[in-house]
């Protein structure tokens, strides 16, 4: 049966295949109403249009639009136009088709209503003091600056972005991101001795944030001399981020002298476990960012993306919440760490795929 | 779309972080370990003022410090700026030739090593500072065990030792080594320096001892002694004032039970004339003794630790001990002797808890804050060991809810030595602070006006 059944879909596939080009032979021969008969969706075709592969259904619908028009049936051809777009999003005419279809194709939106972007990625903190608070005799350094092994202040993130096209290449973009970001650091209390007293671990926070962005895309819509898109596209961005703390705790944290001291949970939150149970890092935050990145474009339309893309993230506001600095007693006096103002500035790299979609319809001013 | 390119290129490269301008700023509260890895102990404090003797220049630390490979403890000052960070740090070693002590009779000074106990210290006119303290010399070769004589360092504002004194008790000998201890230097308006201390008059007697001498060249005005007789009468000066009537308020602990004294040791004053005569003002006061649960009264020992100056009169603080329990307590006494309050300085998250008062000042708001040590900090299921302690009191003797806090490391034998108060409000501690090992660093700990690490 089985057997049976994949004959019989072989079969069909082919003689709908054959009507296909009977119907290109007879536009190129001027028969446009065989063609019309050919392709009814209502008629014997209607089997066929399930049964056509994705390009045999762009050249069926193609030449449905070209039919109608040469018909004078403006209604229908928009129709097929509209399907065609539905299977072939951003459907690039060629050079030689005829300028009626030309005419009718640039009265409609072909460009996508929005992209939604998701990428994800690693990050590396870069600390900027504001104001040095604490045992300032040996200033805490960052990111493993000091003379112990410390990390370098690797994180990761991800986000989806939901775009939109306003013009020439322009994009504004705004969703959500998850960040975590990390500093890690090393500190003394006496000078000459750091390698006898010292503090050593990482701040790491986990972050939603809200970013806006405008992104200019180089060539967007740029062709070859084929008249087809530039496959690949530069960019660069800036924009604008709420950033709110999630969590935020003390990782490997401890003091080496005296009798070791490692902060433990759950005294080695920042945003839960002070002594007055009140965050120590500013919770609602805001950033200025911008980079650049490469789409590449991807699929059948060649419409979806993938991206690469690096990216500065300047944080504008103190991370630490002054107010609080001091609310941990385990942190400040057992292990002797106080919390310069600070800002977590980071450099990310990600990797990301930009999905389009369409809903094709006559522009306004044509309808 | 360049333009805009180079405006976000600029102000991301440009790094424009917002720093709140009504954040609390490094200089207005802070938490710092001073000092070298060793033992150190905090003992007194004292702001450091600017040629023009108002303006705020940093903090002076009087305290010790023992070095891991050394056989004993010598004098630490530290001079920090007003963030708290070292300026100047001298560890001082007075005792090695004493001169003129002659122990043994050999017609030589004896060289003496021991461990120096540091007492206060005073800035002077100058811009320069002295120091006083004591010098426990224990020898098995000289048959001496913790045989005291003071030890006087005047230094320079750089920290610079520009003076050495000992002075001991005249009376010792090797056979009856009678000990002198200094905890107080003042000086006076006329430009002398007044030391008070105790000196032991008899083995096991001490009596107040007090010393004027002129600043400059050392020379002695006059030595005074007062005290009760006999074994086990330990009289010891802990403080002295000059009054506006140039008066000398001597503070200090006896066992005289006269006038509002109990049975036991008892917060004594005595007040004398610039010749070091007494005027006739003098008290005693106790903390009343309570019974305990077999209706025997309990004998409360009240030890002077502190006492600052406040206007009509003077507050007093100090550690009771009893049946080998401590609190802390105040006395308010006028300027006429008179104590107005009294009372326990119990803590408010226990009251069971063992508290000792080492530090009092007075606030601009005269209140009083009143530093010094839990000696077993356990409230709830949080143990943490001897933890330095803070508690505030107002001018009727009534304790400021919400004030008390506690400061120390988990374990460690932590604690508030002593308290002053800034122009502004603003409260600073020296602290020792025990890290374990062996290790204890002298904290420097700036609080607000409400004891808060806060702007």
């Amino acid at each position: 049966m089985a057997v049976l059944c994949s004959y019989v879909v072989i079969g069909q596939t082919v003689q709908c295949t054959r009507r296909l080009t009977d119907a290109e032979d007879a536009f190129d021969q001027g028969r446009l109403q065989d063609v019309l008969d050919a392709l009814d969706k209502k008629g014997d075709a209607k089997d066929c249009f399930a049964a056509f592969t994705i390009d045999e259904r762009i050249r069926a619908e193609k030449l449905l639009t070209k039919a109608y028009l040469f018909t004078d049936n403006p209604a229908e051809a928009e129709k097929s136009l509209v399907d065609l777009l539905h299977i072939d999003k951003e459907h690039q005419l060629a050079k030689d088709d005829p300028a009626e279809l030309h005419h009718l194709y640039s009265q409609f939106k072909t460009e996508p209503i929005f992209r939604i972007g998701f990428r994800a990625g690693v990050n590396k903190s870069f600390v900027k003091v504001l104001q040095n608070f604490g045992n300032t005799q040996v200033a805490k350094q960052y990111n493993g600056a000091g003379p112990n092994e410390v990390g370098i202040g690797v994180g990761f993130n991800v986000e989806a972005l939901i775009e939109r096209h306003i013009k020439n290449g322009i994009e504004v973009g705004t969703g959500f991101q998850f960040r975590s970001a990390s500093y890690e650091f090393d500190a003394s209390f006496i000078p000459g001795l750091e390698n006898d007293f010292f503090i050593t671990g990482k701040n790491r926070s986990s972050m939603l944030r809200v970013p806006l962005l405008v992104r200019y895309n180089f060539n967007y819509d740029k062709k070859t001399a084929d008249g087809i898109r530039l496959n690949k596209m530069w960019y660069v961005f800036a924009g604008g981020s709420f950033d709110y703390v999630i969590d935020a705790q003390y990782v490997n944290t401890a003091r080496t002298g005296g009798t070791a001291f490692t902060l433990n949970a759950p005294k080695n939150s920042l945003t839960s476990a002070g002594d007055n149970n009140v965050s120590q890092v500013a919770r609602s935050n805001g950033s200025i960012f911008g980079g650049g990145g490469l789409k590449i474009r991807f699929g059948r339309s060649k419409v979806d993306f993938i991206t690469f893309e690096v990216r500065y993230d300047n944080s504008l506001f103190n991370y630490i919440d002054p107010e609080n600095r001091y609310a941990n007693k385990d942190l400040n006096i057992d292990l002797g760490f106080v919390e310069d103002d600070l800002t977590i500035n980071t450099v990310s790299f990600s990797v990301g795929y930009t999905k389009s979609f369409y809903k094709p319809s006559k522009r306004k001013e044509y309808r | 779309m360049k333009k805009l390119f180079y405006i976000a290129a600029f102000a991301l490269l440009s790094s424009c972080q917002i720093e709140d301008d009504n954040a609390p700023k490094p200089e207005e509260s802070f938490i710092k370990y001073l000092g070298v890895i060793a033992d150190q102990e905090a003992k007194d404090i004292e702001p450091v003022y600017a040629a023009d003797g108002v303006t705020l220049d940093g903090f002076v630390i009087f305290g010790t410090q023992k070095q891991a490979d050394s056989l004993d403890s010598d004098f630490y000052i530290v001079r920090t700026d007003e963030l708290g960070n070292i300026v100047d740090e001298v560890t001082i070693d007075p005792n090695n030739a004493v001169e003129g002590l002659d122990l043994d009779g050999n017609d030589q000074d004896d060289i003496l090593t021991g461990n120096e106990i540091a007492g206060q210290i005073e800035m002077l006119p100058g811009g320069g500072f002295v120091a006083i303290g004591s010098t426990s010399v224990t020898d098995q070769s000289k048959d001496l065990t913790d045989f005291r004589f003071i030890s006087l360092v005047i230094l320079d504002a750089e920290l610079n030792v520009l003076r050495e004194f000992n002075a001991f008790n005249e009376n010792a000998t090797g056979t009856v080594p009678l000990n002198l201890e200094g905890n107080d230097i003042t000086m006076l308006s006329d430009g002398s320096l007044l030391i008070v201390g105790a000196i032991e008059t008899l083995a096991g007697d001490t009596d107040y001892y007090y010393r004027k001498l002129d600043a400059g060249s050392g020379a002695v005005a006059f030595t005074k002694t007062l005290g009760l007789s006999g074994a086990d009468n330990d009289d010891v000066l802990v403080r002295a004032f000059e009054t506006d009537e140039q008066t000398i308020a001597l503070f200090g602990y006896s066992e005289r039970i006269g006038n509002e004294g109990q049975i036991g040791t008892n917060v004594g004053y005595v007040e004398v004339n610039q010749n070091g005569n007494p005027t006739g003002g003098s008290g005693n006061y106790g903390i009343p003794d309570t019974l305990d649960g077999s209706n025997v009264l309990r004998v409360f020992n009240d030890v002077l630790t502190d006492v600052v100056q406040k206007p009509g009169g003077y507050m007093a603080v100090g550690t009771a001990t009893v049946d080998a329990s401590n609190f802390a307590f105040f006395i308010d006494i006028d300027f006429d002797g008179i104590s107005r309050r009294k009372g326990r300085l119990l803590s408010e998250f226990d009251p069971t808890l063992t508290t000792k008062a080492f530090g009092v000042s007075a606030t601009r708001t005269n209140d009083f804050v009143v530093v010094g040590q839990y000696t077993n900090f356990r409230v709830g299921l949080e143990q943490r060991g001897e933890e330095a302690m803070f508690q505030r009191i107002n001018q009727v003797g009534e304790k400021v809810e919400g004030f008390e806090s506690n400061y120390g490391l988990g374990d460690g034998n932590d604690n508030a030595a002593d308290v002053i108060t800034l122009a502004d409000g603003k409260i600073v501690v020296a602290t020792t602070i025990d890290f374990g090992g062996g290790i204890r660093m002298i904290g420097l700990i700036k609080l607000n006006d409400t004891g808060e690490l806060d702007r």
